[in-house]
């Protein structure tokens, strides 16, 4: 008994390490394999190596980034490596990989025990029992969990993928935002020209109250819309920092150009048919139609011996006799009531709906694909015409005021004006600008496999 | 016909002319400022007026005479009505109306008596008509388009013939839609000198034809439909710079006969260092006893205005329109008041708040005088085609002055040609800054 025990107890720490580094590799190989599809659809090198949980201060990859300034690939990398968002992801994946280890697992026989205390005997009986449907229904299990594991890896990267467009898209509005500073500051700095001259010829009695007012009212609002752009730049900031996961701003700088003569070129012909093929959704809707069908597919009688069917061996001792008996025991349900068609039908009725929620979607991704699309050639042509004809004919109104200006034919604030609305146009390419590369970084997100929030471009589009 | 006939034929004539203002003015009838022949003279029978002969020609400085033949006894002139692309002065072109290829149209001179034969051909892409503007003859030739006569229709030519019945300073210009035509320089004057002279020739005569325009600054045409704000003022169609001066001898009598064809101001019409009398309105030569001393006379618009004056004080004596704003070319009037207040701090502000502005460059001269070209590749500091507030150089710095003014030279003798230079000031003669030493002898606190 006890060599029979001191071997039971040696198996089990030798099996034990054994089945926990089993357990760590499959969870490392599946962020390996998420690590390389996220490396296929964005062309980002995974980060070998986590921050630290629970540290203030960014890792130092992440610290060696910032230092030098961040462009918008490198930004990504700094999310990938600091963002909790999606490390927990991850952590859920790692879930998911556990559980389908415990799938392919066969159940735990069962040992059962109980004693009377009686005279002259104790009535006592022990039994072990084996799930009897368990030993059948364990690749139905691995089944379901091979598709939860896809839905997981699905959502993993989809999250990856909508990060790195939000991370994108952060950077766009902090360099968009900054130039927004920049134009409203040189809008302030005209009317407070204006004003200082108005006020000028007030003191010398030579323009009335009212225009004196006017002007001061037209540098008031010049003040309040450069306030409110650089607090607009101060919110912007912020939601990179968060979607970086870093605690605190190190000031980093974000080295790409306002490329503002840049747009994004043309979709591919053949997007639809790529955002369909990469879609990280019906990846997802895939992998649980695959679960479903599986279910609808077991025989009934899997359904209605379910988890209380047992086999096994008793033994008992006779409270009156003292002696020992050993036999088998069976335990199965009689079906009579529940024949298990509702709960087959209920599986028909999951796939069904699966399926008709991957045919939605797949309507879903068309129909948003082809208004990315357009939305994405409109703002860019737009945006071309904004840049390549009306900030050039607004420079050209202002020098030709100047030069009414200096032939004595108007005064200096209606040069002003027209410096004010140049600025105004400026802004208003801006918007079209930002609004055509948002429109693409949703456009690509789409295409790498996650849906985007439905953006609205607040500016331009009249929002 | 010898000179001694031709004499003696002047002569008969002219005793007749005297006789025929004789017995009017001994019968109490109003004398004929406008003729010197007698009412009942026959034109016909008189030679046409020969150049240098029964007149001395007309100056109009920057024009031209309408050149004539004589046929049959008749002044043959041919107007070309047509579109001129016009210098007002260098810097400043426009497409106008004119005659002949000429804005304003060539001066028409002839001779009190003579027959005119004047033939008017419509080059212009819309109709037209010419009126003779205070000339005495038949109805029919009075060219009031729909009213005298029908339209002058593009590519039509017109015959107007008339005897000259009377002298003086007279002008044509379009009656059909005048308010345009007009306004697009259609005009030309008309001087028709005396056939018997009452008095002295004067030693020069200076024709000038007063208009205004809109030229918006920038632009290439002139606006028809401007009614208060003219911009371009000219003599003879041109503006300051662009004007010619006129010249005199010392001693030498001058005319200068001036017409007004602006479409709606008058011009009072001053000239320095001179006194001069109004000689004749367009009704005719006033009396010498009538006539009244000046130093600025109106010239109302439609009318024209004679004065004469012996040039007796030598320099360089500005002629020009006394209304302010008509000796400015393309003044703006959307300027705030700048008087009492430091006009650079205006530069100063636009080159803040305008990048544009800094890379125009200066402008020489200061604010008026001349355009400044800013650097090579730099916009230029002016509209093309302008001449806002550019004044003309003197001998002293710019001369803030543009639009109707030019410039009369006295010399005591006068280089062969017309260039004549700035005058030569005799010395203690020009006004400069006082030295304290004159200050504290007379007592000045500056």
């Amino acid at each position: 008994m006890r060599t029979s025990l001191r071997r039971a107890a040696l198996c089990t720490s030798l099996v034990l390490p054994l089945g926990c580094a089993q357990l760590e590799q499959r969870r490392i190989d599946e962020v390996r394999l998420v690590a390389h599809e996220v490396g296929e659809r964005t062309a980002l090198a995974f980060p070998p190596k986590w921050a630290e949980l629970g540290a203030d201060e960014p890792s130092p990859p992440a610290q060696a980034l910032l230092a030098d300034g961040l462009d918008d690939d490198e930004a990504i990398r700094v999310a990938l490596l600091e963002n909790r968002a999606i490390r927990a992801a991850f952590e859920r994946l790692g879930v998911a990989a556990y559980d389908r280890v415990r799938a392919g697992l066969i159940a735990n026989p069962l040992f059962s025990a109980t004693v009377l205390l009686q005279n002259p005997f104790p009535d006592i009986e022990l039994g072990v029992s084996q799930p009897l449907v368990d030993l059948f229904r364990r690749s139905l299990r691995m089944d379901l969990a091979d598709a939860e594991l896809d839905v997981a890896r699905a959502a993993v990267l989809e999250h990856l993928v909508r990060v790195t467009s939000q991370v994108r898209a952060a950077t766009l509005a902090c360099r968009a935002q900054l130039e927004r500073v920049r134009l409203a500051h040189e809008t302030a700095v005209a009317a407070r020209e204006a004003e200082g001259l108005t006020t000028i010829l007030h003191k010398a009695g030579n323009v009335t109250d009212l225009e004196l007012s006017t002007r001061r009212r037209a540098r008031t609002l010049a003040e309040l819309e450069l306030l409110e752009a650089q607090a607009l730049t101060a919110e912007r900031r912020e939601d990179l920092l968060t979607l970086l996961g870093l605690s605190s701003d190190t000031g980093f700088e974000l080295t790409t150009r306002l490329e503002l003569d840049q747009l994004p070129a043309a979709p591919a012909a053949d997007l639809e048919a790529r955002v369909l093929e990469n879609s990280l959704g019906l990846a997802q809707l895939d992998a649980r139609l695959r679960g479903a069908r599986a279910r609808a597919g077991l025989p009934r009688s899997f359904n209605v011996l379910g988890n209380n069917s047992a086999l096994g061996i008793g033994a008992g001792k006779d409270d009156v006799v003292g002696s020992w008996g050993v036999g088998p025991i069976l335990s199965v349900p009689i079906p009579i009531f529940d024949t298990g068609a509702s709960m087959q039908s209920a599986a028909r009725a999951e796939a069904l709906a699966w399926f008709a929620e991957r045919d939605g979607l797949v309507r879903e991704l068309a129909s948003t694909t082809r208004r990315l699309a357009a939305r994405q050639a409109s703002l860019s042509a737009r945006a071309a015409l904004a840049r390549s004809e009306l900030l050039s004919l607004a420079r050209k109104v202002v020098i030709e005021t100047l030069q009414q200006y200096n032939s004595m034919q108007i005064g200096a604030f209606d040069v002003l004006h027209e410096r004010e609305l140049e600025l105004k146009h400026s802004r208003m390419a801006l918007d079209l600008w930002e609004d055509a590369w948002r429109a693409r970084i949703d456009l690509d997100q789409l295409r790498l496999g996650a849906r985007p929030e439905v953006h609205r471009p607040s500016r331009s589009m009249g929002g | 016909m010898n000179s001694s006939r031709r004499e003696l034929l002047m002569a008969g004539s002219a005793a007749l002319g005297a006789g025929a203002l004789a017995r009017q003015g001994a019968t109490g009838a109003k004398p004929a400022y406008n003729r010197t022949l007698p009412r009942d003279a026959d034109p016909a029978a008189l030679a046409p007026g020969q150049a240098g002969v029964d007149y001395s020609p007309v100056v109009t400085p920057n024009g031209v005479a309408l050149p004539f033949k004589v046929i049959g006894g008749v002044k043959v002139f041919h107007l070309i009505a047509e579109e001129v692309d016009h210098e007002f002065a260098r810097g400043l072109r426009a497409h106008c109306y004119g005659f002949n290829g000429r804005v304003h149209g060539p001066t028409i001179e002839a001779v009190e008596g003579d027959r005119v034969r004047i033939y008017v051909t419509n080059r212009l892409r819309v109709p037209t008509s010419i009126h003779w503007h205070g000339l005495l003859l038949p109805n029919g030739m009075d060219g009031v388009g729909g009213l005298t006569q029908r339209v002058i229709e593009p590519g039509e030519t017109f015959r107007y013939e008339f005897p000259l019945l009377q002298h003086g300073t007279y002008m044509y210009h379009s009656h059909h839609d005048e308010m345009a035509q007009m306004a697009m320089g259609l005009m030309g004057l008309f001087v028709i000198h005396p056939r018997f002279p009452q008095a002295p020739r004067p030693d020069r005569e200076y024709a000038f034809l007063l208009s205004e325009w809109r030229i918006a600054v920038g632009s290439r045409r002139p606006d028809p439909n401007e009614m208060a704000d003219f911009n371009v003022l000219t003599l003879n169609a041109r503006t300051s710079p662009g004007t010619e001066p006129i010249v005199a001898r010392v001693g030498e009598r001058v005319r200068l006969r001036i017409g007004n064809l602006s479409g709606m101001s008058h011009h009072p019409i001053h000239l320095h260092g001179h006194t001069f009398e109004v000689a004749a309105t367009d009704g005719g030569t006033l009396p010498v006893t009538a006539r009244w001393p000046e130093v600025t006379a109106l010239v109302p618009t439609g009318s024209t205005r004679d004065f004469e004056f012996v040039a007796d004080n030598p320099g360089d004596w500005p002629l020009h329109c006394h209304m302010t704003h008509h000796v400015m070319t393309q003044m703006g009037h959307g300027l705030p008041i700048l008087e009492g207040v430091d006009p650079t701090l205006f530069d100063a502000a636009l080159e803040r708040a305008v990048p544009a502005y800094a890379a125009m460059g200066a402008a020489p001269g200061g604010g008026m005088g001349g355009h400044g070209q800013g650097a090579d590749e730099a916009p230029a500091m002016s509209p093309p085609n302008s001449l806002a507030m550019v004044g003309m150089r003197g001998p002293f710095g710019f001369v803030t002055m543009g639009g109707m003014f030019t410039v009369l030279k006295v010399r005591q003798s006068l280089p062969e040609g017309r260039n004549v230079g700035w005058y030569e000031h005799p010395t203690g003669t020009v006004s400069t800054s006082a030295s304290p030493e004159e200050l504290a002898r007379d007592g000045i606190d500056a």
